[in-house]
């Protein structure tokens, strides 16, 4: 109870205090999904050839995330909460001024990354924080409010980002993020000043983090690339030798496997590893990584696949369809939030493994109607209650698979477990996109080539025809999802009660 | 001795004066040589070097107020296009075009006269298209109606505008109006339907190649009118434009 003992606020308040710096991260992960129709209309990416390039416009995001979070777990552990909440707060500025000012797609991404950087230190450090600062008899409901903070940004982005697209411009949502996460580094660095660093060895694994960046990136790009995209010439040159400009797949997924390989091998052997894969050993460490993983691949199906849906099928322009897809996509993350606390409660009284069934069968369901039912006639409304059916389950799901890791694993391992459990529901949300955004352009061209021909001049004939293949292909995501839910329901049955970590006492705090 | 000692001062000082008159006409900027051609010279001798060329790449960018390449329905607005000609009347090109909505679709295209090819935007295969949805290449250099013609008698109030460098190359530049009707003869009612059109020409000082077009549609949106820009490159580069199925 050091810590405790040197903290100079009460735990509540400076989960508070760390909360706003979540919110703001986790509002920026989904506040693009209502803004992306803009954004490619005004950085005139091609549809649909240039689809995969936007894809990045997200996955960008979700990778760099993805490689911070254990990363900046660990130095957190090294080098203190505050310092690294800080500096994590101040990277997400940099790089929402960099974002708005990016000449072309490519800085863009930069910029998207250097956000996700800082972004994507906060809720780990922020769940060690609450591991650091609470007793083990609170943490689940701490874990639960954090977790519907985080929760609530991922709500308010969608709607966010449709309300600046309909009376501003998607730019605004960066110029904004400057001061908001100024005002919040200030906040961190009041509230953080009574905690100290866990470890004298500071040590930091670069090579792991490397191997393990290098391992994400290839996956994805060669997830991506594995759907060989639309069939329509992307440039000048590809007109000319008609080939689909493209770099060769296979090698990617070989440079993925070594990479991924070597990260294991160096693990093992280093003095201090970015990831202790002893961890592994854990059987709820596992499972519950299992669940989050596939959880987070079908979210990400919903994040982006709804406001595509709106853009194409529904709405009149790209401005009114923000507002709807904000307004539909409230009705999955309102009812994340709110799942989101009971979970927590649930797993208080009954453990891990009951609200996480719960949850998973909730969402499979949402997403089995979703798939039988969204065609070119379905209306708001019911497109909202299906949404508001996978939320549920998704936010029943979030706080046990959470408490489930961190009270598995040794004290001073928190910080990256806590990471890691995100980690793992970010990877599959970045393999989800890409492996479906690949399936996605690959089913369109088969699909659109299977139908008959529609003469060109026919322009009409030939948007209608874009619609149904549009419709029919989201089904089949939908559809896709419902069954990796279903895979998620073996791991999830598989959870052990509710145990403490080695060290800890049942009345300590 | 006297005297001789003046006249040499007055040789030195002369001598001087002109070396000091060289060396600062050398320092400052060197006036624009005035070329010994007219306008309308330039631009003929254009026209005569332009006959030669066989082959040629270009790019089309087109800026301010929306033009569409369908008129008549408003369906596909014009952002930019690439590609290479081949005289008389071959050519392959990539359009971007936005819709109604705003969303960019690349098109790709192949004019052999009046057979003519699209890419299909949802499916990218290749189709066969009805001539007059297409456009024949064969107006851009016809004797007639091409830019030539343009060069040799369509331009009116012709003046030299000054001599710049265009795509690392010294060039006339030229302005003056043209007809709408003449030219939208030269693009088949792509541009100038709306009235008469400001032009301008860079065309090379040494070869008489023209290297560049910059065409202005007032009639379109005085506050913001539409803008054309077509760059020549790759002048005489032979290619080879086949049927793509």
């Amino acid at each position: 109870m050091r810590d405790v003992e040197r903290r100079l606020l009460a735990p509540y308040l400076i989960l508070a205090l760390i909360a706003y710096g979540v919110f703001i991260a986790a509002d920026d992960l989904t506040v693009v999904s209502t803004m992306l129709p803009q954004m490619i209309v005004d950085l005139e990416i091609p549809i649909p050839s240039g689809l995969d390039q936007a894809a990045w416009i997200v996955n960008a995001y979700l990778i760099a995330y993805v490689v911070t979070m254990p990363f900046m777990g660990r130095v957190s552990d090294l080098y203190g909460r505050r310092f690294v909440f800080v500096v994590s707060l101040l990277l997400f500025a940099a790089g929402s001024l960099w974002v708005p000012l990016a000449p072309n797609l490519t800085w863009l991404i930069v910029g998207r990354a250097i956000t996700a950087l800082g972004g994507g230190a906060m809720v780990p450090v922020a769940m060690a924080i609450i591991g650091d600062v609470f007793p083990p008899r609170r943490r689940a409901f701490a874990m639960g409010l954090l977790g519907a903070v985080d929760t609530a940004g991922w709500i308010w982005g969608p709607l966010y980002g449709a309300l600046l697209v309909r009376y501003l411009n998607w730019r605004w949502q960066f110029y904004i993020n400057i001061p908001a996460s100024l005002v919040g580094a200030v906040l961190a660095y009041y509230a953080l000043a009574g905690l100290q660093p866990h470890e004298r060895d500071r040590r930091l694994d670069w090579a792991g983090a490397i191997l393990l960046t290098a391992g994400l990136i290839s996956l994805n790009v060669a997830l991506i690339r594995s759907g060989g995209g639309a069939n329509a010439p992307t440039s000048f040159e590809a007109l000319v030798t008609q080939r689909r400009d493209s770099a060769p797949v296979f090698p990617l997924y070989g440079v993925a496997a070594l990479a991924f390989g070597l990260f294991a091998w160096v693990e093992r052997r280093v003095g201090r590893p970015l990831v202790d894969l002893a961890l592994l050993r854990l059987r709820n460490f596992n499972l519950a990584g299992l669940v989050n993983l596939t959880t987070g691949f079908v979210l990400i199906i919903a994040m982006v696949d709804v406001p595509l849906f709106i853009n194409v099928i529904l709405a009149e322009d790209v401005r009114s369809a923000a507002v709807a897809s904000g307004r539909v996509l409230s009705a999955l993350t309102v009812s994340m939030a709110l799942a989101s606390v009971l979970g927590g409660w649930l797993c208080q009284r009954w453990g891990y493994r009951l609200p996480t069934l719960l949850g998973l069968v909730s969402t499979l369901g949402g997403f089995l109607l979703m798939g039988r039912s969204w065609d070119l006639g379905v209306g708001y409304g019911e497109m909202a209650a299906q949404l508001a059916l996978v939320g549920l389950g998704f936010g029943l799901v979030i706080s046990p698979v959470a408490t489930a890791v961190v009270d598995s694993a040794w004290m001073e391992q928190r910080g990256v477990a806590s990471a890691l459990v995100i980690l793992l529901r970010l990877m599959g949300m970045t393999v989800g996109l890409s492996a479906l955004t690949a399936w996605g352009l690959h089913r369109f061209g088969v699909i659109t080539r299977s139908l008959p021909p529609i003469p060109l001049t026919d322009t009409a004939a030939q948007v209608q025809r874009a619609m149904e293949v549009t419709a029919r292909i989201i089904r089949e995501l939908f559809l896709i999802s419902a069954l990796v839910t279903a895979l998620a329901l073996v791991p999830a049955i598989l959870l052990r009660p509710r145990t403490l970590s080695p060290g800890q006492k049942v009345d300590e705090g | 001795m006297a005297k001789g000692r003046s006249c040499g001062l007055v040789f030195v000082g002369l001598f001087l004066a002109l070396g000091l008159g060289g060396l600062l006409s050398g320092c400052g900027p060197r006036p624009t040589p005035t070329p010994a051609l007219s306008p309308q010279e330039i631009a003929q001798r254009a026209a005569q070097a332009m006959l030669e060329v066989q082959f040629l790449h270009f790019r089309i960018e087109r800026s301010g107020a929306i033009a569409y390449l369908d008129p008549a329905y408003k369906t596909m607005v014009f952002r930019r296009a690439e590609g290479d000609f081949q005289r008389p009347d071959r050519m392959r090109v990539l359009v971007r075009i936005a819709t109604p909505e705003g969303f960019t679709l690349d098109v790709g295209a192949i004019a052999l006269g009046d057979e003519q090819y699209a890419t299909n935007p949802l499916s990218g295969d290749w189709e066969q298209i009805p001539p007059e949805w297409g456009f024949n290449p064969a107006h851009l250099f016809d004797p007639e109606v091409g830019i030539e013609r343009l060069m040799e008698e369509g331009l009116r109030d012709l003046t030299l505008a000054g001599v710049e460098k265009v795509e690392g190359v010294s060039a006339y530049h030229l302005a003056g109006r043209a007809t709408g009707e003449r030219v939208v003869l030269l693009t088949q009612g792509l541009i100038g339907l709306g009235g008469d059109v400001e032009v301008e020409v860079w065309v090379g000082s040494q070869d008489f190649l023209i290297r560049r077009v910059r065409i202005v549609e007032p009639a379109t949106d005085p506050q913001d009118p539409t803008v054309w820009e077509i760059t020549f490159s790759r002048l005489g580069e032979p290619v080879e434009i086949e049927p793509p199925i």
